[in-house]
């Protein structure tokens, strides 16, 4: 994005060659200097001075929002045990600053964890663990990034003695009070002390295991557990915060108390609170009873019945309520009930006290599960392997199909440990593991979103009918059946030279029908509905491997590659592709894998008016498609990582790289439909290639600014399609060019995601403080990503809008 | 093998399930499954009746001829002065909203723009989605009819309350069907063959497109059967009154309208007497109507305290627009007899008084006290409609003496001191249908009344900007752009649809105003 010296010299550019703005303006930056001198406000002389002073504003909002992210996590565990009794106890500390400031969060935990054996028969385990978490950050339309990065450096922070510089921005809705104002001061810094929200989680879990055996070959298997969370969320805005004054009407203290104005504002004092709580009580028993045997030596028999109920129950509410005092003891003001407008229409009702009304609930739910499973595990001679298992899972949920209440699920597997062979035996020295595996599954769903019945929700008193109401919540789905999944998998591992090679290889191919939404006509009373089948298939491929080439006894260097490739189509006969279906990705196309995406082929410029041209614009196709050309997909080829380490004595330095190769994604897209970008907006620097005057279509591909005046210059097109072409969409040619081939690039990239070092504190020393295990580390997060097309500009590939996000941390660990 | 584990299993599941039988009831805090006639009751009343969010025609009210922009505005203001530093009296030019935003935004509307329903004033993008249109409010009201009707018949209750509760959805959905047709399909009584609007009579979803039926198809398949089969299902039931439910008189005022939109007189009139058998009265305002009554920000003369009104639903139907104050402009304001017209008090289509100089003046404060804004019920069917109706009925079918007995016995309840006129043929069947103009005017009638009464050319003066030059929009006598173009997001969706030929017209000019 420009500097400021290169955004004054762009928006006298435009000034020049006569752009225009489509709507009004407010009168910031350039604009609004151009706009005094022409209004004879300043002289030729100060409005030099005011064009030097902006030229070296260079205010860097990065710098002003933005820090660079430290953080610190700590950790202290103490054991002891004894013959019958081991324990261990822990407390932690997490203290993470976001990058932008003011987004922190600080992290409490402890655990405790005591194993009891009476004897050999038996044996009773109890954890205990608990946190408390606080986080801060912001609220109400308050979006550092979005700001820093579209802002522009020319307008400042700060006025010259020191307070906060305002601009001004419009609002949703015009003032009652000052007739037609619609624009009211922002200042960033101002409007994040003034808005903010806070969030408390606290949880605490206990879980009491048991294991007994309490026949020769059986085991019983108990385990009761309870949790308890709660979270309290706070968002407040004051009323000096840009956001409650454009509800306000009026700057802060600017109209005198009982005026007529104060009168007309809905919300003459205070600001806004929401407050969110909710407690979740859960709770879930399993008991289960193994059978584990081996017969004349060679036949191992292991079987397991079990079955587990789960039951969480959340409790909440919400609360939201205009006129709240930040400043004065938190408390509220009234807010009134009615309004007398300045501009003279009558007395009205505001609208507050209904938001408030509709802001407000109590949750109060309870979701319980039932499940019942069965597995079993033969093996011979510990080189043939098959095991099966099969699930039922039953739930209440609401609006459940009667019939399909329990999904299944079934698998069986098979694995086949060659290295176990007898004819192998020549290769002992070398190898540890050489197994190959296969086994299929099977599992049905019901499905969740939608229920065969009307499934209706109460609505409470209605405000004008006085009376009590349902509203259609969804429509009956009759035909439902169940989703489907059948899944293979085959694979290789091994493993050799004691474990300094080894690999693991695994294919699957999975298939599922599944329901998925689709956009309708409007005419059926819903924007989407649940249609028809969908066969899903994923196919592909996961890799790893690892090695550690050196192991002495200082040194030790290890190495892993992995890699995974997937390959996912959908057929569905049945989906008419919308036109935006083509162009996000979304469009379901018979033997084109899912995520890929059309565009419109981008031609270049006009030469008359450097508007953007397109090819395939001739004829009126059948399928929309036929507009655009295939751009390319949103799933990679083939996504990997590489982990390394390497240790010396006690020092251990670790790295970790993600590569993935072969997807593509649409730029940030810049132009708007029509007009010059506003004055308070900064502008990307290819903005000073684009075309200016006839005969630059030669050097250039970035497309003139678009007219302000949309009917005069042919802005829009309608793009016909269909079988007897009478559908189509109008669009705006410059959404075309955000749409284009132009605006595409590949999305292929080798991440480092983390860097750390670690050093493990020598044993005598903290075996004299009574220390089992001491050690430090730090760590870097993200420190760089290379993009190999360089038109991101740094921006991360993978999110595609924010730059990378680098993170740093210290810790310590203590175990006693 | 798998079947038997599976056998086994699903055993010890069912056993287990027995004992845990309410583990696996289903709850849910707000969600029900309808059962009852009552629930499908409130399920009508909650999705299927037009409350204040929707279904919205204000925008019809920018298009007709009682909207003018507002030129004529005598404004001051007495107040605080920043700049001066002293209190002095604003005085406001009497174009002063012309090229206020608020006037600017919907003028395609007022100019019968062709692209009025994709574009506003400011040639910004309008309606980009479908689900923003009202088109879609539409839909979703008639979705929760259809709802209602299609699961009804399987519901637990008594006969009488599934008859009531199929009457009023089927009622309901031929009004909504009514109001969308005669928004975007051609007079029935011009072109009956024309396209109408896409019929969906079930809630059954799927992503097939559904191409336009004809106007014909509308009100002769769904409008006058399901009308005719709610009045047959309701009639023998209780009547009951002030429930914001449709009740029989209003389903025959209905019907009565319908039929004189379609020129079948004979059962207009029919339909009006069948509504009239259950006591409904006209309010006579030359003794019932106290002025005292109509001050206070409380007032609304059309509420259920007014023994005429039958039924309540629906948002506003006009709008309240600084740059288009309605009924300010004189053509409209020369309708009335303002000393001795009841009703020119009663909906307060007056100026506030003049006041002496020193304090606050605006002319445009206190116009029409109809029901207005997003907090109240604003449309509504009442009694003095279906007089009309059948007054402007037997007119046209030329039994001058009812029709002028009917018009003389009505203006005698509207006005003090009235004397009977007498009147025949085409100045009679004008005074009727200005009658009408001035009983139903800004309820959403005087749209489907112009297009109904042979589209006639009407003129707006519109100034773009503050002492700028004013221009005259001419809809012209059979103008394609009284039936309005359909928003074009619908056409991503629903590939069947067709537009009107309205929407291909080039920009309409306005011809410069010689002062």
């Amino acid at each position: 994005m420009m500097n400021s010296q290169e955004w004054m010299l762009f928006q006298q550019q435009m000034y020049e060659d006569r752009n225009q703005y489509t709507t009004a303006i407010l009168p910031i930056g350039y604009g609004g200097l151009i706009q005094r001198l022409q209004n004879k406000e300043i002289t030729i002389q100060e409005f030099e001075q005011e064009f030097r002073k902006m030229e070296n504003m260079n205010t860097d909002w990065f710098d002003i929002l933005f820090r660079t992210a430290v953080s610190h996590t700590h950790n202290v565990s103490v054991s002891a045990g004894g013959e019958k009794v081991q324990s261990r106890f822990s407390i932690g500390v997490n203290d993470t600053d976001g990058d932008a400031k003011g987004n922190d969060q600080l992290q409490f935990t402890a655990s405790s964890n005591t194993t009891y054996r009476p004897n050999t028969k038996l044996s009773i385990d109890l954890s205990m663990n608990g946190s408390y978490r606080k986080v801060h950050d912001f609220a109400y339309d308050v979006d550092p990034y979005d700001y820093a990065m579209n802002t522009t450096r020319a307008i400042p922070v700060y006025n010259d003695d020191g307070t906060y510089f305002y601009h001004e921005k419009f609002a949703d809705a015009n003032s009652h009070s000052i007739p037609q104002k619609n624009s009211y001061y922002y200042n960033i810094l101002n409007e994040i002390e003034n808005t903010g929200s806070e969030t408390v989680s606290q949880t605490f879990q206990t879980n009491l295991s048991v294991r007994w055996d309490f026949l020769k070959n059986f085991q019983f298997q108990g385990d009761v557990s309870m949790s308890l969370a709660s979270v309290n969320m706070k968002s407040w805005a004051t009323e000096y915060s840009n956001y409650i004054t454009a509800i306000r009407g009026y700057e802060y203290g600017t109209v005198n108390p009982n005026s007529a104005e104060e009168l007309a504002s809905p919300l003459p004092f205070g600001g806004l609170l929401n407050t969110q709580n909710n407690s979740t009580f859960n709770w879930s028993v399993r008991a289960a009873f193994v059978y584990n045997n081996t017969f004349k030596e060679k036949h191992r028999l292991t079987m397991n019945l079990g079955f587990q109920m789960t039951s969480n129950k959340v409790d909440g509410f919400t609360n939201m309520r205009y006129g709240y005092l930040r400043f004065r003891g938190e408390t509220y003001a009234t807010v009134p009930t009615s309004i007398t407008p300045v501009s003279g229409a009558n007395t009205m009702e505001t609208t507050l006290h209904e938001d408030m009304k509709n802001g407000s609930s109590v949750v109060n739910t309870i979701s319980n599960q039932l499940s019942e499973y069965f597995t079993a595990v033969y093996s011979y001679d510990d080189r043939y392997v098959v095991n099966m298992n099969a699930r039922l899972d039953a739930s209440n949920r609401f609006g459940q199909d009667q019939n399909k209440r329990f999904n299944p699920t079934f698998s069986l597997g098979g694995k086949w440990r060659i290295g176990e062979e007898p004819f192998m035996n020549f290769a002992q020295n070398w190898y540890d593991m050489f197994d190959l595996s296969f086994s299929y599954g099977w599992r049905g769903n019901a499905v969740t979103a939608v229920s065969p019945y009307l499934i209706a929700q109460d609505g409470g008193l209605h405000d004008l009918f006085h009376q009590y109401y349902l509203t259609i919540q969804s429509l009956p789905y009759p035909d439902l059946g169940w989703e489907k999944t059948r899944d293979w998998n085959a694979g290789v591992s091994f493993s050799f030279f004691k474990g300094r090679l080894s690999a693991d290889f695994n294919y699957y191919d999975k298939r599922s029908s599944v329901l998925s939404s689709h956009d309708i006509p409007v005419e059926y009373g819903d924007v989407n509905a649940y249609i028809d089948g969908s066969i899903m298939k994923n196919r592909g491929y996961e890799f790893i491997i690892s090695a550690t080439p050196i192991r002495t006894e200082n040194w030790t260097w290890s190495l892993s590659f992995n890699t995974s490739r997937e390959r996912n189509t959908v057929e569905n006969n049945n989906r008419i592709n919308s036109p935006e279906d083509y162009l996000s990705g979304a469009a379901i196309v018979p033997g084109e894998a899912y995520g890929t995406f059309w565009a419109y082929d981008f031609a270049g410029l006009d030469h008359e008016t450097g508007y953007p041209t397109f090819n395939n614009m001739d004829e009126v196709p059948a399928d929309f498609k036929d507009y655009l050309v295939k751009a390319g997909c949103t799933q990679p080829d083939i996504y990997g990582g590489i982990n390394t380490s390497v240790r010396y004595k006690s020092f251990y330095l670790r790295a970790a790289f993600a590569i993935s190769l072969g997807a593509q994604g649409w730029l940030p897209s810049f132009y708007a439909t029509s007009g010059m970008p506003r004055p308070e907006v900064n502008v990307p620097r290819y903005m000073f290639d684009r075309w200016r005057q006839p005969g630059d279509e030669l050097y250039t591909d970035i497309p003139a600014i678009p007219g302000g005046n949309m009917s005069q210059n042919n802005l829009y097109m309608d793009l016909y399609y269909g079988d007897d072409g009478s559908s189509y969409i109008n669009s705006s040619i410059y959404q075309m060019y955000n749409q284009s081939t132009a605006r595409i690039a590949s999305t292929d990239f080798i991440r480092c995601r983390s860097i750390s070092l670690q050093y493990d504190l020598p044993k005598e020393f903290i075996n004299r403080l009574g220390m089992i295990n001491a050690y430090v580390s730090a760590t870097l997060t993200n420190p760089f990503v290379i993009a190999f097309d360089d038109r991101w500009e740094g921006r991360d590939p993978e999110t595609m809008s924010w730059p990378t996000r680098r993170t740093f941390s210290i810790s310590l660990n203590l175990s006693f | 093998m798998k079947k038997t584990i599976f056998y086994t299993v699903s055993a010890i599941s069912g056993i287990l399930l027995a004992g845990g039988c309410g583990f696996l009831k289903e709850e849910s805090q707000s969600e029900m499954i309808p059962q009852t006639t009552e629930d499908f009751s409130e399920l009508l009343i909650g999705s299927g009746y037009p409350d204040n969010s929707g279904p919205d025609i204000s925008f019809l009210s920018y298009l007709d001829d009682d909207c003018a922009q507002m030129l004529n505005l005598i404004k001051r203001m007495y107040g605080w002065s920043q700049e001066d530093n002293a209190y002095v009296t604003t005085v406001f030019e009497p174009d002063a909203y012309a090229g206020n935003e608020q006037t600017v935004t919907v003028s395609p509307y007022y100019q019968w723009q062709p692209d009025m329903s994709d574009f506003n004033g400011y040639q910004e993008r309008i309606n980009e989605n479908a689900s923003e249109t009202v088109y879609y409010q539409f839909y979703q009201k008639i979705k929760g009819c259809n709802a209602v009707l299609d699961l009804i018949d399987g519901a637990i209750g008594t006969d009488d309350q599934r008859d009531r509760v199929k009457s009023e959805a089927l009622a309901v959905r031929a009004l909504l069907y009514f109001q969308l047709v005669n928004i975007y399909g051609e007079p029935y009584n011009y072109n009956k063959e024309a396209l109408g609007v896409p019929l969906k009579l079930d809630s059954n979803l799927s992503n097939e497109p559904i191409a336009r039926s004809t106007v014909a198809e509308v009100y002769e398949n769904v409008l006058v059967p399901d009308l005719q089969e709610a009045a047959r299902l309701m009639d023998p039931l209780p009547y009951i009154a002030g429930n914001y439910r449709i009740n029989q008189p209003a389903i025959h005022i209905l019907l009565s309208r319908v039929f004189l939109y379609m020129e079948r007189y004979q059962e207009c009139i029919d339909e009006v007497e069948k509504a009239m058998d259950y006591g409904i009265r006209v309010m006579n305002l030359t003794t019932e109507f106290n002025p005292a009554d109509a001050s206070g920000s409380d007032y609304n003369p059309l509420d259920y305290t007014n023994p005429e009104v039958l039924w309540l639903f629906g948002p506003s139907p006009r709008v309240d627009n600084v740059g288009y104050k309605l009924a300010m402009h004189d053509e409209f304001q020369a309708l009335w007899d303002k000393e001795n017209d009841i009703r020119y008090t009663m909906f307060e289509l007056g100026n506030a008084d003049f006041v002496a100089e020193g304090t606050d003046y605006d002319n445009s404060d206190y116009i029409i006290t109809k029901p207005y804004g997003s907090l109240q019920l604003c449309q509504n069917i009442r009694t003095s409609e279906a007089v009309l109706n059948a007054m402007e009925a037997n007119a046209l079918l030329g039994n001058e003496s009812d029709a002028l007995a009917a018009l003389n016995d009505f203006r005698a309840t509207r006005i003090t001191g009235y004397v009977d006129e007498t009147l025949a043929g085409e100045d009679l069947l004008n005074a009727i249908r200005t009658e009408r103009r001035k009983e139903l005017c800004y309820e959403g009638h005087r749209w489907f009344d112009l297009r109904r009464q042979g589209m006639p050319e009407i003129t707006h003066v519109y100034r773009a900007e503050q002492g700028g030059q004013s221009y005259v929009y001419t809809l012209r006598h059979n103008d394609p752009m009284y039936t309005l173009p359909l928003p074009n997001c619908l056409f991503d969706q629903n590939s069947a649809l067709i537009q009107n030929e309205s929407r291909n017209s080039g920009t309409r000019a306005g011809d410069p105003v010689i002062e």
